[in-house]
């Protein structure tokens, strides 16, 4: 059975203009153009992989994800305790990390993947992909949504995968200039302050209800879902917790504003290493119609870049340091990445594709770079330096 | 007479259901203080309902044991009750269903209760516990249940029927009533391929020894022959004057129940306990067919030895499960359209938009599920 993608009916107003580098016959970036047969041939090796993996999940993976979640708790519970009962600000500012901390695991290396279906197969109902919720302002069922169905299938298509930017930033020539863009580093800056806010309205989709695609009447069961959920961590965070501590309440206020806003910072910033660095490359609607899955894992491999670390670097990016894993194989737990990165490489060399990597400051320095550049009307930005 | 576990605990349950409503909803409160409790004893967690394997017992070469200590929440049980036990196996959560095969006085006097699993070659479940499950390891449970219980009847005269594992909630009925039923006549017929096989021989024997309303007869039928008329006349004449208790493998309770029918025992007077359908494949009918997963938007072929659950995770996908036999409903879904047949009744379902249980349907030409 051959899967192929069909966008008939679902384009956009105001079509890209596809670039030299999308035309058809050319490479993607570093990267070589396959034929048809070599799309099928990488396909399933990259499949075989996969199903190999799949195979061997068992105790270890249950394991992991349980070890993962205990050292969450526990962090979460000391971060808050300390946070309550701190005596000077060195104590207070311990309690900020642990909790940042297990934010960050908990958003990164637990809801994300388990929502991805990572440990369905363990058949446990906390660790159910359709019924988790985390610790997010964003719903957890419009994440499947906008996150697990629409980016990973649509994954760097101009036009389709909405969060190529966010509707918010321009990333690419492909994307029409606008004055705006000139300020685009500073809503870069208020993105990744609040990015969880972004990422939680992100299914209403303001660019489509500025251009009348969709109404607002439409959208009203999105905003109900999203207003209870906003209620409940605005609760949690910023009410129940801060009233129980009394007279201390603004610092309990102000540690888990922090941590909050910590989790932000570090989950943008990981999660623009995955798609918008120098090497990651988009593709347009036309190149991506009624193609198969093995020019879906091309894109998935094309589209995404890793960064290299320690272990705990890994752990703390959700395993996101992997993105090119991440997006070949969303269901797989994501700490089996590692062991699988080396063999997907092996499988980019042979078929002559770049395999985007490098550390963490290297690849977001090509981010911030690329925020920049294209903030430049086109004209602009073809005089600089490549 | 009533005999529950432990009144005064149930009483105190059930003034407490309110917190057990709250400990069951999902929120920052119960996440934490059921992680923190769970820290320091798995059986505190106030969410998950727990048991911690006290002791293991070998029975017979293919029969094991286990006693549970569990949770304080566990509301008992009444003899003849089964009860969900769940175990973690290579990370997946597996569940069955036991009867207790211990006596309530056990269960006031020490807060255990005991289980016995017999082997079975394919089965998961049976394998995993032989092979893995130690002392202090902890299981999940669920509450006791059922209707195969002696409260349920005022008969005097009563027949157990069993075969095989099907010993264990007899064993739990006459350890809990001989001692307090002197009124009661009991007589128990056991089926055993042979002497090795017989599950509890020792115990059952000695019950028999110090009751005198308990007759005990066990049939080895390697030597004496599978149960038929003849026999079950000359072991139980007064059949037709008992309450029957029947329990064992699905084809010997038919057999079992046809042979009563014809000795004169009316259908109202026969309780039988059945554990699900063991899948036996070849047994199937081969009806082919097509099923249409609507939601993940996939196809699969049937060739009619396939329940849907097993078509569904062929096609890769991983719908909810839990026993697998067609008891817990965990993998209830609702067919759209088409005829399923369910395993467990017989029955040839056509109804539209029906509620099916996944684990134990099998297509019957086109169907579509909304999976």
């Amino acid at each position: 059975m051959t899967m192929r993608w069909n966008f008939k009916g679902s384009k956009p107003e105001g079509k890209p203009v596809a670039t030299g580098q999308e035309l058809a016959g050319q490479a993607h970036g570093k990267s070589r153009r396959l034929s048809p047969e070599e799309l099928e041939a990488l396909g399933q090796e990259l499949e075989a992989l996969r199903q190999e993996v799949l195979a061997d999940l068992g105790q270890r993976d249950a394991d992991y994800i349980r070890d993962i979640i205990r050292k969450q708790r526990w962090a979460e519970i000391g971060g808050r305790t300390l946070i309550h009962f701190s005596l000077n600000p060195i104590t207070w500012a311990v309690g900020v990390g642990m909790l940042t901390t297990a934010k960050i695991l908990e958003n990164m290396e637990i809801g994300h993947n388990v929502m991805h279906g990572q440990y369905d197969w363990m058949n446990d109902p906390d660790l159910h992909s359709q019924t988790y919720e985390w610790d997010n302002v964003c719903d957890g069922d419009s994440w499947r949504k906008t996150h697990n169905y629409e980016h990973h299938t649509f994954t760097n298509i101009i036009g389709k995968d909405r969060d190529y930017g966010y509707a918010i930033l321009r990333l690419s020539n492909d994307t029409p200039w606008r004055p705006r863009y000139l300020f685009q580093f500073s809503y870069f800056i208020a993105l990744s302050l609040l990015f969880e806010w972004g990422v939680g309205i992100h299914e209403l989709e303001v660019e489509k209800l500025e251009n009348k695609e969709v109404t607002w009447r439409e959208k009203l069961p999105f905003i109900k879902s999203y207003a209870r959920k906003i209620s409940k961590q605005v609760m949690k965070d910023y009410v129940v917790f801060p009233a129980l501590a009394g007279p201390f309440a603004p610092k309990v206020l102000l540690g888990n504003a922090l941590a909050n806003v910590g989790r932000s910072v570090w989950a943008s910033a990981v999660i623009f290493c995955g798609h918008f660095t120098e090497q990651a490359q988009t593709f347009t609607e036309e190149e991506c119609e009624n193609k198969t899955r093995g020019h879906w894992y091309y894109r998935q491999l094309l589209g995404s870049s890793n960064f290299t670390g320690g272990r705990w670097l890994h752990i703390m990016s959700g395993h996101l340091s992997y993105q090119i894993e991440h997006h070949l194989y969303p269901d797989i737990p994501s700490h089996r990445y590692a062991e699988m990165a080396p063999r997907v490489e092996a499988i980019c060399k042979k078929y002559g594709l770049h395999y985007n990597t490098g550390t963490f400051t290297e690849q977001f320095s090509t981010v911030v770079k690329r925020i920049l550049r294209y903030s430049l009307p086109p004209k602009l930005e073809a005089m600089l330096p490549a | 007479m009533r005999l529950v576990s432990a009144p005064t605990i149930q009483s105190r349950i059930g003034s407490l259901m309110f917190l057990e409503k709250f400990w069951q909803r999902n929120g920052f409160i119960q996440t934490y203080g059921d992680f923190l409790l769970s820290e320091i004893d798995p059986l505190l967690s106030p969410r998950r309902l727990q048991a911690r394997v006290v002791a293991i017992r070998q029975e017979t070469a293919d029969a094991k044991t286990y006693v549970f200590k569990p949770s304080r929440r566990w509301k008992g049980f009444q003899a003849g009750m089964h009860l969900q036990v769940g175990v973690e196996a290579q990370g997946v959560a597996l569940s069955r269903y036991y009867s207790v095969s211990s006596s309530v006085q056990q269960f006031v006097r020490e807060g255990t209760f005991s289980i016995t699993v017999k082997r079975i070659p394919q089965g998961r479940m049976s394998n995993w516990l032989f092979d893995n499950l130690q002392p202090e390891d902890i299981v999940r449970i669920g509450q006791a249940d059922g209707e195969f219980t002696l409260e349920q009847t005022p008969a005097q005269k009563v027949l157990f029927l069993a075969a095989g594992s099907g010993i264990t909630p007899m064993m739990s009925m006459l350890t809990t009533h001989l001692p307090q039923a002197p009124e009661r006549d009991f007589q128990l017929l056991y089926y055993c391929c042979n002497p090795d096989e017989v599950i509890f021989a020792q115990a059952l024997q000695s019950l028999a020894d110090q009751y005198p309303n308990f007759k005990l007869e066990v049939v080895h039928t390697d030597t004496e022959g599978l149960i038929n008329a003849e026999q079950l006349a000359s072991r139980c004449a007064d059949a037709a004057e008992r309450e029957v208790f029947l329990c064992g493998p699905g084809g010997f309770m038919q057999v079992a129940r046809e042979l009563l029918e014809a000795q004169g025992v009316t259908a109202d007077h026969i309780r039988q306990e059945s554990f699900g359908v063991r899948l036996d494949v070849n047994a199937l009918e081969q009806t082919g067919g097509e099923v249409f997963f609507s939601k993940a938007g996939v196809e699969a072929e049937a060739d009619g030895s396939q329940t849907i659950l097993m078509l569904a995770e062929s096609a890769g996908l991983k719908p909810k499960y839990g026993c697998r036999t067609g008891i817990c409903h965990e993998c209830k879904c609702v067919k759209k359209s088409g005829a399923v047949r369910n395993l467990l009744t017989g029955q040839v379902s056509l109804a539209e938009n029906e509620a099916i249980q996944t684990c134990i349907s099998v297509p019957q030409g086109k169907v579509e599920v909304a999976l």
